[in-house]
């Protein structure tokens, strides 16, 4: 007990010996300047007190008040209030309201934590796709800011959205779904069509910083409700909800994270409009830091058993394999690539991202002007002559020609065929078809055991699928997968 | 002690000369007794100079134009312009003793170690204020003058009885502009522009000040950063992470406060956004090098 003050004393006098001290100062008039002493010392308690002051008013010891003005002065004193200095300057001035903290940018939920931590690149691998310029800080949303607003971004039957439009769509739905509470890091899903409302769902996830994990149509109810409660979202974008919320709602309690269900067309009870969500002013809030090495995106996948398994992707994987893909693919302005075929995935989102960053127009069953029509089949897309293969953890790592068996590596993307025998195999080998580069993902949520068995300590991913290596007449190798 | 009684009334002049020669932008006198007088008990020039008659107050200028304009984390390192004052101040002292044999003290510009971090030794403030060479302003009651803006400002106590100089008559504080300001939006730019919105108050109807109010704790969050320090370590010592922990003891703030600390750099005093959006602080006359040179050669010619 310091001179005797007990913490008991602190809460008493804390607050009186803080406010009678020179920690609040008011001055009435110019009482000094003018050689007012009857004015100064009027207001003398105002100004600020000396401690032996403070003692003589309030009876406690001069030792007393000085380490319980000390201590309390100490608990107001808010930490990190220095940093607000160093973006000021140079012409810009503090204005109330608009500074946030560094730490609070990255404030997000324990959930959130989860998802972040479960996120493992080997070290080796990182360095190099960054100073092969694979992985830089380009974001998502970075994509429409460089296009063009006027241009078609996407093209339905008898209408179309312009780059602008889709951009202003993407920044009221973000708005809207800040509003309701959704943060950065938080999982939305989407159990929605290929279709424009995905893509602008897409963009508006990623614009708040949070993860968007798109769930096929084809899968019922419950399973649905399966993948919400394992990577635990906060929000669902659906359509045909009558039959999804029922299955739903059968886990309602155990799905206590999810505090949205955001329904296209009619809005059954329990629900929310995503027609009135998208039509939400933009607010003037900050913009959320944007970290290209942050997951955007996770696979909804099933193993052996039916399980969930939820891959991780960031930015950085997509706008790699987007870069890597764009001459491969050979999309130009004024292109329209129709996309109906496909199923709601992480490969659809890379083509969408491609498409748009190649200032070409997603076309939905639009007979309008030319377009291309893909295909799918398996993990194989064809689009034209060119027919690529990936899963959603590797996105596109190899291509080759429509109707040929033969395919060879996306650049960027290293294969090796990894024989029963644990060596990698030569021309005519026959193993395991392993992956490793820059569009790989980041792991699996919560499934370490999983992990561990498809990741190599070197980063190789196993896809447990068989591939045969088939040397080219130019040296190259190519690969067929049975 | 002296011996002959000397000119004060030269001996003033001779002093003031001294002071600007060494670098003092003004230079003024207050009485002792009134000082005192304005004091909190205890606190007055006698508590240092038990037989102090003057309290000589001297201002140096603040930074440079290009100062004023840079980023406030470069202000922080640089904008503080107080060695000077030191030479002059603490020159004053020895002068005064070996020229005219009057006991002299430099006056600690530094805090009562009795008391903590908030609580200065002595009040410069109020010697420079009696002495007519600044007066409060909005913002915090930081000293202004009408020709050198926002000035450094020291000390010397001495038996030696000099005399004084009175109060400014007028207060440079507010500015019209700020005037302005503040009928429109109802706050003047320091108070509007500072970080921690620590500062508030009041106009009269003929533009004086009616209230000036300081939250001081709050300009400490950004003035004495090594305030910070304990509530660091502590944390660091409780924190159950250790990235948390490492974060707090090797994270930039603490890198940065420890780099300061150890190389002698200042920890305190270190924003100056109010007064860098205030006009006297920065555009008076006096208070630009580049004008000031302008001047003088200007002068130079015109006496050549």
């Amino acid at each position: 007990m310091p001179y005797g003050v007990s913490e008991h004393m602190v809460e008493t006098y804390g607050e009186l010996i803080f406010d009678l001290s020179l920690n609040k100062q008011v001055r009435r008039g110019d009482p000094i300047r003018l050689l007012d002493h009857a004015a100064w010392l009027e207001q003398r308690e105002a100004t600020g007190l000396t401690d032996p002051e403070i003692a003589g008013k309030t009876g406690l010891a001069i030792e007393q008040v000085t380490f319980i003005r000390n201590i309390t002065e100490r608990r107001v004193f808010r930490l990190n209030q220095y940093r607000k200095l160093f973006r000021l300057g140079g012409g810009l001035r503090y204005r109330e309201g608009r500074y946030q903290d560094p730490e609070e940018k990255f404030i997000i939920s324990d959930d959130a934590v989860a998802l972040r931590q479960a996120m493992h690149f080997t070290p080796s691998e990182v360095k190099k796709y960054i100073e092969a310029g694979d992985w830089n800080d380009e974001v998502l949303g970075d994509l429409l800011a460089t296009i063009d607003p006027d241009k078609s971004a996407i093209v339905v039957p008898e209408r179309g959205t312009s780059f602008g439009e889709l951009r202003k769509s993407a920044d009221c739905l973000a708005a809207g779904l800040r509003e309701q509470g959704v943060a950065r890091g938080d999982v939305v899903a989407a159990y929605l069509p290929v279709g424009e409302n995905l893509i602008v769902s897409y963009l508006a996830t990623s614009e708040l910083g949070a993860v968007f994990m798109p769930l096929d149509s084809s899968r019922g109810g419950l399973e649905i409700a399966e993948f919400l409660l394992r990577v635990k979202a906060s929000a669902i974008i659906c359509e045909a909800t009558q039959d999804l919320l029922a299955e739903i709602q059968l886990l309602q309690q155990e799905l206590v994270h999810l505090k949205l269900v955001i329904a296209v067309g009619d809005v059954p009870a329990g629900a929310m409009s995503y027609n009135e969500l998208a039509k939400t002013e933009p607010s003037a809030r900050l913009p959320y830091e944007k970290v290209a090495a942050d997951p955007i995106l996770l696979t909804a996948e099933t193993n052996d058993q039916a399980e969930p398994l939820i891959g991780i992707l960031t930015h950085q994987n997509l706008v790699a394999s987007s870069r890597q893909l764009l001459p491969l693919l050979s999309f130009s302005p004024g292109d329209q690539i129709d996309l109906t075929n496909l199923p709601a995935d992480a490969k659809c989102l890379l083509l969408i991202h491609t498409i748009l960053a190649a200032g070409a127009a997603v076309s939905l069953g639009s007979e309008e002007g030319s377009h291309r029509v893909v295909g799918r089949e398996g993990d194989w897309i064809e689009i034209g002559n060119v027919k690529l293969w990936g899963l959603n953890e590797t996105l596109i790592a190899l291509i080759g020609e429509a109707g040929q068996e033969i395919v060879k590596a996306v650049e960027g993307i290293e294969i090796r065929i990894f024989g029963a025998d644990g060596s990698v195999q030569e021309d005519g080998g026959t193993g395991e078809l392993q992956l490793r580069g820059p569009s790989l993902f980041a792991g699996y949520l919560a499934d370490q055991k999983t992990n561990s068995m498809v990741r190599t300590a070197d980063g190789w991913f196993r896809t447990s699928l068989t591939a045969t290596v088939k040397m080219q007449s130019d040296g190259t190798s190519g690969y067929v997968i049975a | 002690m002296a011996t002959d009684t000397p000119d004060f009334d030269q001996a003033k002049q001779d002093l003031k000369e001294y002071a600007l020669k060494r670098g003092a932008a003004d230079f003024g006198i207050a009485d002792a007794a009134m000082v005192e007088k304005f004091s909190p008990d205890g606190n007055g020039p006698s508590a240092l100079l038990p037989k102090v008659a003057s309290v000589i107050s001297i201002a140096v200028t603040g930074p440079t134009q290009g100062t004023w304009r840079a980023p406030a984390k470069v202000m922080t390192s640089v904008g503080a312009n107080v060695g000077r004052i030191y030479r002059v101040a603490v020159g004053l002292s020895f002068h005064i003793e070996s020229h005219y044999g009057y006991r002299s003290i430099y006056c600690p510009p530094h805090v009562d170690p009795e008391f903590g971090a908030r609580m200065p030794m002595q009040s410069l403030k109020l010697h420079a204020e009696l002495a007519g060479i600044g007066a409060r302003s909005l913002a915090g009651d930081i000293l202004l003058h009408p020709e050198f803006g926002m000035a450094y400002y020291g000390s010397v106590y001495t038996e030696m009885p000099l005399p004084p100089d009175s109060p400014m008559t007028e207060n440079p504080c507010p500015a019209p502009s700020c005037v302005k300001l503040y009928r429109e939006s109802g706050q003047t730019p320091c108070q509007k522009f500072c970080p921690v919105q620590c500062l508030s108050g009041d106009l009269n109807e003929d533009d004086s000040v009616a209230e000036m109010r300081f939250d001081m704790y709050r300009c400490a969050e950004l003035c004495q950063q090594y305030e910070n320090m304990p509530t660091i370590m502590e944390r660091a010592i409780e924190a159950d992470d250790q990235l948390e922990r490492e974060e707090l003891l090797y994270g930039a703030e603490a890198q940065s406060f420890f780099y300061k600390a150890t190389a002698g750099v200042d920890t305190n005093a270190q924003c100056f956004e109010c007064m860098r959006v205030c006009p006297i602080a920065t555009q008076s006359d006096g208070v630009d090098p580049i004008r000031r040179s302008a001047a003088r050669q200007a002068a130079e010619k015109g006496e050549a």
